[in-house]
């Protein structure tokens, strides 16, 4: 059962890699989509065994991955509409299998309870997001998905390496063999494992997949990648894709702690996660004012909110962890959502290709059509972590914690979070309520204006009512992974 | 009676070493012409070309001080002397205990030296160009060697090239990586020292390139017979040095008269073996350039601190 | 000592020795020439730890190896030397004299961070896994210190070469880790041929300062 959602992305981007015209092959993508959603909700029922076995972390990310590829794949059939002659059918055929091969790796990554399945689907997942980034086939297209593969193929490769060491630091207290790459097992058995190993081998991992996530040191490909590669795919899906690499990073930070917390040798991961999330904030505060290009600028929001909940993992405890998970979770949805509703506007401006997405050319947006304007303005809005933003509700959580377990950081913080909610407030008023270029006309609303709708209610209801078996499960894990 | 065997076995090695050492010159000389798909000349080529030395007409020139003569002379002995040093087929001659590493730097140093001042004696440009050269080579070789010692040291716990022979053939040693760099960055210092490809070419006759050729231009006669000697000197003590310290394997040793025979057989075989493949590396590399010479110098420089960094932190943890 | 350690420990020197010749290296063929022995070698000691541990698997390993990072892939990467007409020699963004001292210090730094730490660890893992570390972050080094592309992908195969040799090493790791290696390398080099036809395309060389234009657009 929960083999189904894993294979058929796989088995889908064959199909779509081969037969269909780019706008067919977009429904068939949604449908697909659609399909792999219900799978995803389907799985609570069933979580699997053995080397595919989701834990409830697993399983809530893994539907909403399905939720974000279905609401992103939607909006992509307007986008193939309006974009098909920039490539030719075979390149929109590899699109669109590229589009179901992050998908299903990323759904692999999430369920799978075997350090070294999570790391091949991130492997493949960099991959296809590579191609993709390099679909376009302009000259700074080719440079972004440059950039993006040597950065994310050394990241790789710390990741293996690190994944490497925790096996070997397992081996006192599981022997060798698969046990010894389970999660679950390495959970239960951390107390015994080599302290000094895991330590070295959570260095790797932090680099590894923190250049997955975007954290500083290892970012610089994430803001191309967003500006340049085809936009539903790299910028819309590419948030669960970050999920996956903070969730793999949350979960190696639980075997330290937890060898830690029962007297092993390892030093406690507090502090790198701490000092990575801050550098990432101050680092986006700093230059995020400096941005023109509203991809660009929105990809470096992203490496923000990787590092906000890389420092509320760091921070530690239940309380944080949670705030970190929901604050994961409500990004990723807006995100999406404003991705969707960016392509929107650069479509009412013309045209979706990179390089028309400076603020400039997308200002005074309220002149062309009233209902994208609001909506594109709410969800950049909801970025800032401003009431009635449910990312407040997640912030609060992870200043309150900060200031009670650690209050020497909480000033960075707040620094970082005032910096990023500054520069954003200053573009709104510009980009929705500006004066328009000349010659604009108010054009209609495209449908997937909707979507974001939904998509920005969503966060709302998330944050500030959030059902209760969601609350619960969310909680447990958070408590299970302190 | 052991001394006295001892006596006759390093007076005996001298002779071989004396008597050998043109030989191997010849024998690398022919094997590299058969390399290139050559005749070449003879393996005794060398032995004429010192007797025609002999008996030429030893010329000073007019520029030259009066200790023209002497740097030589010098250069001959420090060599010889290293030479004698440094055990060739068996080990605990009587030299062995003054066979320290030290002291053949010293004595190569001094040679050089010997040669340099001699290449600035008269004054030419060639001359003191090449010896700027030589100073430029000589600084980084040996500051690789000393390294590299420092990790033979670590090793065996000795510091005479007898005393390291002898705790490597045991076999406690093993095969480390160590060695392996080791060996690395002596064969690099050894190929600068001796003036092969890639760093100098002993075959070439531009003088704008040469490095030990240009020193010895301006000599004739015998000083020039010294100083060829020397160079023939100076190629197998090198071969010696690497060979025994690499594979000191069923070395003979100096008081048991019956393990000679084989020892010496052995020596020449090594002998032959690394004449062989000297020629096969040198033609299949391009000589670099000069200012290139001290990078290559120095990444032999840094295989010798990674050789005694594995072998220190080894050490510490007693594996 | 046993012979098992040793050839292994030797064998794992020889793959450290290529990724340290790599940077001092400025011509691409040697580049590859030193990057086919490493290969080599390692095959050859994915073998004899397969032979050490009585694992087929690793035997497999080594036959992959072999086949893929021994032959085929220096063969295709001198096909593009010659393809293409690259330049031979490679830029380097640092001086070579202290790319080296930075590979000495790298080396040191896994050497001294991986020996005390795996104390407890099976002995034959111990020293391999320092070589390994170093050859990984050797492989990072000349990607950071070469200017051109192919280096930079030669660079980073040579940190693959470090990875497998750590896979190979450790006791009873499951197949899957060499396995998705090979993979990857296969993989990256599909990637990466598309890419550096591609790029030949928009740039006439393979020297990717270009990104820095992106860089001040972006920042």
């Amino acid at each position: 059962m929960i083999l189904l959602p894993i294979i058929l992305p796989f088995l889908a981007a064959i199909v779509l890699g081969v037969i269909g015209t780019p706008v067919r092959g977009a429904i068939a993508n949604a449908a697909l989509s659609l399909v792999v959603f219900l799978l995803t909700i389907a799985a609570f029922t069933a979580p699997g065994s053995g080397l595919i076995h989701a834990d409830s972390l697993g399983l809530l990310f893994g539907a909403l991955t399905g939720f974000i590829a279905f609401t992103t794949s939607l909006a992509n059939i307007g986008y193939v509409r309006g974009a098909e002659p920039r490539l030719t059918p075979p390149l929109w055929r590899l699109y669109h299998a590229l589009c179901q091969v992050v998908l299903g790796a990323t759904l692999l990554g999430l369920y799978a309870d075997n350090i070294g399945l999570l790391w091949a689907s991130v492997e493949i997942a960099t991959i296809a997001a590579t191609l993709a980034v390099s679909l376009p086939r302009t000259a700074s297209a080719l440079e972004a998905a440059w950039k993006y593969f040597i950065l994310g193929g050394v990241g790789i490769a710390l990741a293996l390496f690190g994944t490497m060491l925790v096996y070997l630091a397992a081996q006192p207290a599981l022997g060798p063999g698969l046990n010894a790459m389970s999660f679950i097992q390495l959970s239960s058995h951390a107390a015994w494992m080599d302290g000094a190993l895991l330590t070295l081998a959570f260095v790797f991992i932090l680099f590894g997949y923190g250049t997955k996530a975007a954290l500083v040191p290892l970012h610089g490909w994430l803001p191309d990648a967003y500006a340049e590669g085809p936009a539903p795919l790299t910028t819309a899906l590419s948030s669960p894709m970050l999920n996956l690499a903070l969730i793999a990073i949350l979960r190696f930070r639980h075997l330290m702690q937890a060898n830690v917390a029962s007297g092993g040798t390892a030093m406690p991961p507090g502090p790198f996660l701490i000092v990575l999330g801050l550098a990432s904030l101050l680092l986006v505060g700093f230059s995020l004012s400096r941005r023109r290009d509203a991809r660009r600028f929105f990809g470096f929001s992203s490496i923000e909110h990787s590092g906000i909940a890389i420092f509320a993992f760091g921070i530690g405890g239940p309380a944080a962890i949670f705030g970190g998970l929901l604050h994961m979770l409500l990004q990723t949805l807006i995100k999406s959502a404003l991705f969707i509703a960016l392509i929107r506007a650069a479509a009412l401006r013309g045209s979706t290709a990179p390089g028309n997405y400076s603020f400039s050319h997308l200002r005074g947006l309220i002149h062309s059509n009233k209902y994208t304007a609001w909506l594109l303005g709410g969800a950049i809005f909801a970025l800032t972590g401003l009431p009635p933003s449910g990312l407040f509700a997640s912030e609060f959580i992870i200043i309150s914690q900060t200031v009670q377990r650690n209050p020497w950081v909480s000033a960075p913080l707040a620094v970082g979070l005032l910096l990023c909610a500054v520069a954003i407030l200053r573009n709104i008023g510009p980009l929705i309520f500006g004066d328009a270029p000349p010659h604009t006309k108010p054009v209609k609303a495209a449908p997937e204006m909707h979507l974001v709708a939904l998509h920005l209610a969503l966060v709302v209801l998330l944050a500030f009512a959030m059902p209760g078996p969601i609350l619960h499960l969310l909680s447990t894990m958070s408590g299970a992974l302190q | 009676m052991l001394f006295l065997l001892r006596l006759i076995a390093t007076l005996l090695h001298a002779a071989a070493v004396f008597a050998v050492a043109p030989l191997l010159m010849g024998a690398v000389n022919k094997f590299r012409a058969w390399a290139l798909g050559r005749r070449g000349p003879p393996f005794l080529q060398p032995y004429y070309e010192l007797y025609k030395h002999l008996r030429k007409t030893t010329l000073v020139p007019e520029t030259a001080t009066e200790l023209f003569a002497i740097w030589p002379v010098a250069a001959f002995l420090a060599t010889a002397t290293a030479a004698l040093l440094v055990p060739g087929f068996y080990t605990g001659m009587l030299t062995a205990p003054t066979s320290d590493f030290i002291t053949l730097i010293g004595l190569l140093a001094l040679a050089r030296a010997a040669t340099m001042l001699g290449g600035l004696e008269t004054g030419f440009g060639f001359g003191g160009a090449a010896a700027g050269r030589e100073v430029l080579f000589s600084l980084f070789a040996e500051a690789a060697l000393l390294v590299v010692l420092l990790s033979f040291v670590l090793l065996a716990h000795s510091i005479t090239v007898d005393g390291i022979a002898v705790a490597f053939a045991t076999g406690h040693i093993g095969i480390s990586v160590s060695l392996g760099f080791a060996l690395a960055a002596l064969l690099a210092v050894a190929l600068t020292e001796t003036g092969r490809i890639p760093t100098d070419n002993p075959a070439g006759h531009l003088e704008l390139a040469m490095v030990h050729e240009a020193l010895t231009l301006e000599y004739s006669g015998r000083f020039l017979l010294l100083l060829q000697y020397t160079a023939m000197l100076r190629l197998l003590l090198w071969m010696d040095l690497i060979g025994t310290i690499f594979f000191p394997f069923a070395m003979a040793q100096a008081d048991s008269i019956l393990t000679w025979p084989a020892g010496l057989v052995l020596w020449l075989i090594k002998l032959g073996i690394m004449a062989a493949l000297l020629p096969l590396f040198e033609i299949s590399t391009a000589k670099m350039r000069i200012f290139r010479v001290p990078e290559f110098l120095g990444a032999a420089m840094l295989l010798g601190i990674l050789a005694g960094v594995f072998l220190f932190v080894a050490a510490r943890i007693g594996s | 000592m046993n012979l098992t350690f040793s050839l292994a420990h030797l064998m794992g020197g020889l793959i450290l020795l290529c990724a340290f010749l790599l940077l001092s290296q400025r011509r691409l063929a040697a580049m590859i020439t030193l990057y086919q022995v490493q290969a080599l070698t390692l095959s050859a000691a994915a073998v004899w730890q397969g032979f050490a541990q009585h694992e087929v698997n690793l035997y497999l390993t080594g036959i992959i190896t072999l086949a893929l990072k021994g032959v085929l892939l220096p063969i295709a990467l001198r096909q593009i030397v010659l393809r293409f007409n690259l330049t031979r020699a490679v830029e380097s963004t640092m001086p070579m004299a202290l790319s080296m001292m930075l590979g000495t210090g790298l080396i040191g730094i896994a050497v001294l961070v991986v020996l005390p730490s795996t104390m407890s660890a099976v002995s034959l893992t111990r020293e391999d896994l320092a070589i390994a570390l170093s050859v990984v972050l050797l492989g990072l080094l000349v990607m950071t210190a070469r200017r051109s592309a192919l280096a930079q992908i030669i660079g980073f195969l040579s940190t693959e070469n470090g990875l497998v040799l750590a896979a190979i090493g450790m006791p009873g790791m499951p197949f899957v880790a060499e396995f998705s290696v090979a993979l990857l390398v296969l993989l990256a080099f599909l990637v990466v041929g598309i890419f550096l036809l591609r790029i030949r395309e928009h740039f006439d060389t393979l020297d990717i300062t270009g990104i820095e234009d992106i860089e001040r657009r972006g920042r």
